[in-house]
């Protein structure tokens, strides 16, 4: 009897943390190529299929920051996932950091940043956003959760992640001035 | 003259600021490590919360039903206490077997009832077990108080966090066994 109700509660964990499997494949990546956790969000109580994690990126001379934010839509219940799949929404931000103080570089980042403030995001598209010393650049994808979860499902990880540090860093490169200090991340 | 003075001063404040940032990080590298260690070791993550200064992962192994659970409070994110204390972080390893009877988390229960009772169960190195009856569960916890300067320099592995994490996950899953033979 025991194990029949911890056999069901057990296939029923297993779905519910899909997104976390998810998750988790993603920092392991990260690590590997030497990118660290820096931050991490998992969101209110009633949304919790949303987390955040934030990594430094100091194998990369241009990045600052990245951050890859996993938004659970579907999939929660058994019936849920056998019909529509547990579809969730994968956002990079990539972030570039000019440490500069002259007032005329500031000042031309300031006009940039007014140029970009209405820009909205798109699915699939690479969003720049400027806002004073920091450029960031955003692109958002739908994934099935099912192909990113287990470990044989490594390589598809790494190679959605690098596909998407690789858009984001290229419209970021041309943002980086040269800093005052060095980039602590 | 003004210019190259204006440019020292935000230097000077950013070198400062970014210490204050690194200290204000730690703890998210280190629970990054240890998931990194434990994901690529085939472990499954099944549980990540954080509030961004305590942090629970909960793990399964990839080939069987074995738990484990990492709680990380940051006890010294102000730099002024890490450079004193050292950047020390409570961490609380937990080790999960799946019970076979009723009987055996009902006791793990009354156990961890019996031991909130007691005033020392939240020391160091102090064994506390619990059952879970939802997910038929039985966990062994020890808490420990780690200094982050042995396991990192900045965001450099010195030496695996998760390597000391794993050596008292064997010595609870030793003591868990015993407890359940009884």
């Amino acid at each position: 009897m025991l194990k029949l109700l911890t056999d069901f509660a057990a296939r029923s964990e297993a779905r519910e943390s899909r997104d976390e499997a998810v998750v988790g494949q993603i920092i392991a990546a990260m690590g590997r190529r030497g990118f660290p956790t820096i931050g991490f969000s998992t969101g209110l109580a009633e949304d919790s299929g949303f987390q955040a994690v934030q990594f430094a990126t100091p194998a990369d001379p241009v990045l600052h920051t990245l951050t890859v934010v996993l938004d659970r839509k579907t999939g929660g219940g058994a019936i849920q996932e056998k019909i529509i799949g547990s579809k969730a929404t994968l956002r990079m931000v990539a972030e570039v950091k000019n440490f500069i103080a002259d007032p005329d570089d500031l000042l031309a980042m300031w006009r940039t940043d007014a140029r970009n403030i209405l820009r909205m995001p798109m699915m699939g598209q690479v969003r720049l956003d400027h806002q004073l010393n920091t450029v960031t650049a955003t692109k958002q994808i739908l994934v099935e959760l099912t192909e990113y979860d287990g470990p044989e499902d490594t390589q598809r990880v790494e190679q959605t992640l690098w596909a998407l540090y690789g858009e984001l860093r290229d419209a970021l490169t041309p943002y980086k001035r040269a800093s005052i200090v060095d980039d602590p991340m | 003259m003004g210019e190259a003075r204006f440019t020292a001063l935000v230097a000077a404040s950013w070198k400062r600021y970014n210490a204050w940032e690194y200290s204000r990080r730690a703890d998210d590298v280190a629970l990054g490590a240890v998931i990194t260690s434990y994901v690529s070791a085939g472990w499954r993550l099944i549980d990540l919360e954080s509030d961004g200064t305590s942090h629970m992962v909960r793990f399964q192994a990839g080939q069987g039903t074995d738990r484990l659970l990492v709680r990380l409070v940051a006890l010294c994110e102000d730099p002024v206490r890490a450079r004193a204390l050292g950047r020390l972080v409570e961490v609380q390893v937990a080790y999960g077997l799946r019970a076979n009877d009723f009987s055996a988390i009902k006791q793990a229960i009354k156990d961890e009832l019996k031991s909130n009772m007691v005033e020392n169960a939240s020391e160091p190195g102090v064994i506390t077990v619990d059952g879970d009856m939802s997910t038929g569960y039985v966990y062994a916890t020890v808490p420990l108080i780690l200094d982050l300067d042995d396991y990192f320099d900045g965001f450099t592995v010195k030496a695996p966090i998760a390597g000391d994490l794993h050596v008292a996950a064997q010595s609870l899953h030793k003591y868990l066994t015993g407890r359940l033979a009884g």
